[in-house]
């Protein structure tokens, strides 16, 4: 089954999933952190200009810039952001070591400095096909640093579920079955309504019932399952 | 489509994530898809090579990347079928190909359609779907709603940039080649003109070609792949597939519970009959009913009350007086905070409440706060006291502190007999062994830690003491002969104690025959 994710399994049997960052998304945070790098070179420049040094002291800091600019820029950022230079934090990926840990200094400088190899021939063609052939989007510096380039888990937005009156299940389910109906429940609104009911009545052995009542069943047990379903609808008995 | 032979999990993930999964996609079947490109590309680069005439080298190319959306159908067709775990041969594929050109491919190659980046997304309505006309345009716009179609055009961008940064490798990679040996110019090839005639001319073709030919199926099958996530996400596909499967398990356990023996059976009854335990908590017909005064009133006082009771009773009994509602809802727990905390605050606050106007907390409990902070600054300080005598000229402090036991041994020189090798003879022949070599070696260790001074530390192994002595030996505050006798000692004491390999008599004799001069010292 292809998810487009890594697992990772901790000692302790916890699976991480990590989802390797493709390469359009590297490529798009690259050029962001070109054009910062671009403008805040030019910015360096002007203010080397305005002191009025001899030419040879400008030529030397402009190099000086250049080569940090160049160089120190992805390590720093990426070993004390995080794993993130900005382009990187802009686009929402980070740079991890291959087993989930955050990266050092060992893995941000090898892979900052295998650049040179990935830019080859020009414009990180070698890179590219590096990236595009191996498994997890890996380009040259990654796999020899050690080191991935993942998607930032996003918070989760919380959707307002439709709320039911809670309701036990008919029969035990398994963990992903009960995401499953939550799932349902979450997602009903968007599903167009014929869908819905077709959807509602696959369920009917778990429901007992079809249509609209499927639905609102369903909608019972996810209140019973998350447990913040609300008394609006009391069932009340004289 | 049977939606549970999908090989891809359905269930909606972010757009770039989904674009993502194409190549994952195109990987398990890359031999095909790109056989299949290939077969129809080449051919086609062959023939526009060969008749286009010199002064259109430089673009003709064009015709290539016009004709592009018609070869990204045969992708698109191989990885529709390969999605359901159904394999396509590329001979099977390049015989389909014709028939999946009917749908759109006049409006594909006309007006608009080929510049339009995000073309990817919409292929499979005509090519899958086989919808034309507003259906198809009702269609794109579903699948195009929620940011997918600004995805795919984004993606169409930066695969254009892809092929461009692939022809400028492709490029660069040539001229480093061709350059003369002196002057290595990555740029040497790319240039507009050639002389009429040199293979140069066809290097545009020939680079998006090759460009093209990697990047085209990798669009294809990532914009594919960005229209199943949309579709699942649309029709719920992943929630069909749990469904679908928790309903085959369900039947299978029922099947298999009505295959098994009747004890199986009646068991599996029971357990559907049993009824949930809270049902008879909240069945109202078992509450009692309120209102009944009767048992709080004391006994009448005349005839006249009780006449006067009995009418207010029936009264009260009357529809109007006693309607009763028992009514069953579910409530969210709440969680009970802490019950010691607020115990323990009332009670401070009461404390505080109480007292404060008599005592003068605050001038109390700030000398005492004070000598407390003093305190554990001083405390701090005596605690790190070797690391400041690190940092001042000081003497090391006498005052080393002794380990009073090694490995569990007592190794204090008060814990010992007088004379040492006598009692160990004495344990030995009396068949302690154990003790006999145990006494030998604590008495070892306290004579090297108390009359040698080595140090010898708290929480010393065998092998820490051992190094310590060598240690000592090599800077010629231990003789050589106790450094010796010593490392014998600790081997027979480990020997046995660890591997319950004893000594011959002969050498434990030896041992302490040895023991006075070496290690004896004084005593």
């Amino acid at each position: 089954m292809l998810d487009g994710h890594l697992h990772l399994q901790t000692p302790e049997g916890i699976t991480l999933p990590l989802t390797p960052a493709g390469p359009p998304k590297r490529a798009l945070a690259w050029l962001l952190d070109f054009i910062f790098r671009l403008l805040l070179g030019l910015f360096m420049v002007f203010l080397i200009n305005l002191p009025g040094f001899s030419g040879r002291l400008e030529t030397g800091l402009m190099l000086l810039v250049a080569f940090l600019l160049l160089w120190a820029y992805p390590v720093l950022f990426e070993i004390y952001g995080s794993g993130m230079t900005p382009g990187k934090r802009i686009v929402g990926i980070q740079v991890v070591r291959d087993n989930g840990l955050p990266i050092g200094w060992r893995e941000g400088v090898l892979r900052n400095l295998l650049r040179a190899a990935d830019f080859l021939p020009m414009w990180y063609g070698l890179g590219l096909v590096a990236m595009l052939l191996n498994s997890d989007f890996r380009r040259l510096g990654d796999v020899l640093a050690g080191t991935l380039v993942v998607y930032r888990p996003q918070k989760k937005k919380t959707k307002a579920m439709p709320t039911g009156t809670p309701r036990e299940l008919p029969f035990p389910l398994k963990p992903e079955e009960q995401h499953a109906i939550l799932d349902f429940v979450e997602r009903s609104g968007q599903l167009p309504p014929a869908r819905r009911f077709e959807l509602a009545n696959l369920a009917e052995p778990l429901t007992a019932c079809t249509g609209q009542a499927s639905l609102q069943r369903l909608q019972d047990y996810a209140a019973g399952l998350t447990g913040n379903g609300h008394a609006t609808r009391p069932d009340s008995q004289p | 489509m049977k939606l549970e032979q999908l090989q891809v999990d359905a269930r909606p993930r972010p757009h770039a994530q989904a674009i993502d999964l194409g190549m994952a996609l195109l990987r398990e079947h890359a031999r095909t898809v790109y056989l299949c490109w290939w077969a129809l590309w080449l051919p086609l680069g062959l023939i526009v090579a060969l008749l286009s005439p010199h002064g259109f080298l430089s673009w003709n190319w064009v015709i290539l990347w016009w004709l592009r959306p018609l070869i990204e159908r045969s992708t698109i067709f191989i990885l529709s079928r390969g999605v359901f775990g159904e394999t396509i041969s590329v001979r099977q594929a390049l015989r389909a190909w014709p028939r999946l050109l009917r749908k759109g491919w006049i409006r594909t190659l006309t007006w608009w359609r080929p510049i339009v980046t995000g073309r990817g997304l919409y292929q499979p309505v005509w090519v899958l779907e086989g919808a034309d006309g507003a259906q198809a345009t009702q269609r794109r716009r579903v699948l195009g709603a929620r940011g997918a179609y600004g995805s795919a055009a984004w993606f169409g961008i930066i695969c254009a940039h892809f092929e461009f940064v692939l022809q400028l490798a492709l490029l660069s990679l040539l001229g480093l080649f061709f350059s003369s040996v002196d002057e290595m110019n990555p740029f040497l090839l790319l240039q507009d003109e050639f002389a009429p005639g040199r293979w140069e001319n066809h290097l545009p073709l020939v680079g998006y070609l090759i460009s093209a030919g990697l990047i085209g199926p990798y669009y294809a099958a990532s914009c594919f792949t960005l229209y199943l996530n949309r579709r699942a996400e649309l029709e719920g596909w992943d929630i069909e597939i749990a469904l679908r499967r928790l309903l085959r398990r369900r039947q299978s356990l029922l099947d298999r519970g009505a295959a098994k023996s009747m004890l199986g059976l009646l068991v599996a009854g029971f357990c559907l009959v049993l009824p949930a335990p809270d049902s008879q908590a909240a069945d109202c017909s078992k509450l009692p009913v309120p209102g009944d005064t009767a048992a709080s009133r004391a006994s009448a006082v005349s005839a006249q009350q009780r006449q006067l009771r009995a009418s207010i009773d029936s009264l009260s009994r009357g529809q109007e007086f006693s309607h009763w509602e028992c009514v069953t809802k579910w409530e969210a727990k709440t969680k009970v905070p802490e019950k010691i905390d607020t115990d323990e605050e009332s009670w401070l606050s009461k404390l505080f409440r109480t007292r404060a106007p008599d005592l003068p907390v605050a001038e109390i409990l700030k000398p005492l706060v004070i000598t407390l902070a003093i305190a554990l600054i001083v405390w701090l300080l005596w605690r790190n006291r070797r690391l400041l005598g690190g940092l001042l000229p000081a003497a090391r402090d006498p005052e080393r502190q002794i380990a009073s036991e090694i490995a569990g041994l007592d190794i204090r020189p008060e814990s010992l007999p007088g004379d040492i090798p006598t009692s160990v003879l004495q344990l030995w022949q009396r068949g302690q062994r154990r003790e006999a070599l145990a006494l030998l070696y604590r008495a070892s260790v306290s004579r090297l830690a108390h009359a040698d001074s080595l140090e010898i530390a708290p929480g010393f192994t065998e092998g820490d003491c051992l190094q310590s002595a060598r240690q000592a030996e090599r800077q010629g505050l231990l003789s050589q002969p106790a450094g010796v006798l010593f490392a014998e000692i600790t081997r027979a004491w480990q020997a046995a104690a660890y591997a319950d390999r004893w000594p011959q008599d002969e050498q434990l004799r030896n041992l302490c025959l040895r023991w006075p001069p070496a290690l004896g010292g004084q005593s």
